[in-house]
């Protein structure tokens, strides 16, 4: 199982767009260029929210972590010292100790305890940031520094390392131990009891994780634009649409929250140049379609015609119809 | 002390109004054991129906509830025909995804129809004074409705055929299938009835509150709230939770700096004590 998730595409695909993935900033224009490294932020938090659904469970507040990150960053910046390794680690031990205090009181419950819990952390965070003048501003918010003297194409593969930790992070998570209680846990969580596997230690596992890079997201996102506003991050407009990505694409490959990210946001700037205005209805409507007709996501459609076995299908999926 | 008092009764008739609102939800989840993210935005879409009734209509605002109840049971038979109802049997992650994506969508519906805006009635009520305190007369009046209300379907629930039959399906659907009860008929019914108290919690948003596209996603994160203080299935404990909550509410919107502010801030923080502490709810029952 673990083998066709990964050689979902062949080997040579994968060393193609990664060929790409490097030439890009010679080959495109720099405002292209500087775009593309907009969609990577999506595909880092994509990733992150995979690991945590692969458990089974489902996140609404991925945005209170990517703003979390995204302000430990430019607090740290403006008042403490102007140096990207420490904010990044600070951004990573902020999302993490969040992370495991949310999720040490919400995922020892059964059910869907967790997901109305992340959906209120996330309006919290917001109400907080929005009130708290002093120190982050409130509504006005705080500037900060671009990298590397604002060269675009050092912040695009500074963009597309972080990618690639992510991804290795997925890929690691996944070939752990973590991959297979995940598996375990999302199909059946009395089974994973009964051989052993605390389904509680691996869920809070998952969602650090999951957080983690979110907050890695965050912290990169802050000097991606240059200014923090609470809006702008603790939004739940960015929640809808990582999930609608995540899904998309097949929350529960390795492969597919990146493809789903992919494809949905080139298809949102494409858009946004004819409708301006109500494109989350557009995520909502992938939500519910995707849920409803390929709850696996795009991937499956790919992987049941490979293995062409819809035992496989309904083993590793969610859905059933 | 006038403060005080006046504080506690605003507190108990705005709770009246997270009542009914969290009945719709709590009865779905008993009895469906489905957790619905759109139940919200079913409220404020009732709430718009009241304010549009009342608005194009000139209708009066009290017989615009029951219209408002009718209009949302249709039309959520049609969401539960074409949509909800595929996902019954599918694991949970699934239904949350797939209600949170119908909330999205008709938030942002209405976000595009009737803009960001908030609107009112703005009805001229007789103000009643009991001693130092007052209220109006539409707000006692309401909420005495939404209590009755609730109450019939505790006891609807609790005392009659459907409601013994309700309980059986949703404790083993499998062994209530085998009694030749018609489980999904009983589904259809437990969803229409939600809805219809979905729209009536709208009507009764429209009247004492306001409507606007973000209403319903502020209304289920109380009622989220809500239901983890009075733990999952418990009836009864709702309505003294939710008259907790409008307490809690109208005391920090009077004492705290920039009270009304931190409402959302106060859902998540009673969640998450709750859960932290009484993982079951204040009162504790076992609850999986």
């Amino acid at each position: 199982m673990k083998n066709t998730q990964l050689r979902l595409l062949p080997e040579g695909l994968y060393i193609a767009i990664g060929v790409f993935a490097l030439a890009l900033p010679f080959l495109l224009d720099l405002y292209l260029v500087h775009l593309t490294t907009g969609v990577l932020v999506y595909v880092i938090l994509s990733i992150g929210l995979s690991v945590l659904t692969k458990t089974g469970q489902v996140s609404i507040g991925q945005a209170a972590f990517f703003g979390a990150g995204a302000y430990t960053a430019a607090i740290i910046s403006k008042f403490i010292y102007q140096s990207v390794l420490l904010e990044f680690v600070g951004a990573l031990v902020v999302t993490v100790i969040l992370a495991i205090f949310l999720g040490y009181v919400t995922l020892r419950m059964k059910g869907i305890f967790f997901s109305i819990a992340t959906l209120a952390f996330t309006e919290s965070l917001l109400v907080l940031a929005i009130n708290e003048r002093k120190i982050i501003g409130g509504a006005t918010g705080i500037i900060v520094k671009p990298l590397f003297g604002n060269n675009m194409v050092m912040i695009y593969y500074f963009a597309l390392a972080l990618t690639l930790i992510s991804l290795l992070t997925s890929y690691i998570a996944n070939k752990s131990k973590l991959g297979y209680a995940s598996l375990v846990i999302k199909n059946d969580e009395r089974l994973a009891n009964s051989i052993g596997i605390n389904p509680t230690k691996y869920k809070i596992a998952a969602f650090v994780i999951s957080a983690a890079l979110s907050g890695l997201a965050g912290a990169f996102y802050v000097h991606y634009v240059t200014f923090i506003v609470p809006n702008d991050v603790f939004n739940l407009s960015i929640s809808v649409s990582i999930l609608a990505m995540t899904i998309f694409g097949g929350a529960y490959s390795f492969i597919g929250p990146v493809i789903g990210t992919i494809v949905l946001k080139l298809v949102e700037e494409l858009l946004r140049q004819k409708i301006t205005y109500g494109h989350q209805i557009g995520y909502g409507i992938i939500l519910v379609i995707t849920i409803l007709f390929i709850p696996n996501g795009l991937v499956s459609l790919w992987k049941s015609r490979r293995i062409s076995s819809t035992r496989q299908a309904n083993k590793t999926g969610g859905g059933t119809l | 002390m006038d403060n005080l008092l006046q504080a506690v009764l605003n507190g108990v008739l705005t709770g009246g109004v997270y009542l009914v609102v969290t009945l719709g939800i709590a009865l779905v989840f008993g009895i469906m054991r489905l957790m619905n993210f759109a139940h919200g935005e079913f409220v404020m879409l009732g709430a718009y129906t009241t304010f549009w009734c009342f608005t194009l209509l000139g209708m009066n605002p009290y017989i615009s509830l029951i219209l408002s109840a009718l209009v949302l049971f249709v039309f959520d038979l049609i969401v539960y025909k074409g949509l909800i109802e595929h996902i019954l049997d599918a694991p949970s992650i699934n239904q949350v995804l797939l209600t949170f994506g119908i909330s999205v969508i008709l938030q942002n519906l209405a976000l595009i129809l009737w803009s960001a805006n908030s609107v009112a009635l703005n009805l001229k009520t007789k103000v009643i004074k009991i001693g130092v305190i007052q209220a109006g007369q539409d707000r006692i009046i309401l909420f005495l409705i939404g209590l009755a209300v609730t109450i019939l379907i505790i006891l609807l629930l609790k005392k009659t055929y459907v409601g013994k039959t309700m309980s059986a399906v949703s404790q083993n659907r499998k062994a209530a299938y085998l009694l030749g009860i018609n489980v999904p008929f009983f589904y259809l019914i437990s969803f229409g009835l939600a809805s219809a108290l979905a729209g009536l919690a709208g009507g009764l948003v429209a009247i004492v509150m306001y409507s606007s596209p973000y209403v319903g996603g502020k209304l289920g994160l109380r009622a989220f709230a809500i239901l983890t203080m009075a733990g999952l299935g418990n009836f009864n404990t709702i309505i003294v939770a939710s008259l907790i909550m409008g307490l809690i509410e109208s005391f920090v919107g009077i004492y705290v700096p920039q009270g009304p502010g931190w409402a959302e801030g106060i859902s998540f923080l009673i969640i998450l004590v709750v859960l932290a502490f009484r993982p079951a709810g204040l009162k504790g029952a076992r609850a999986e």
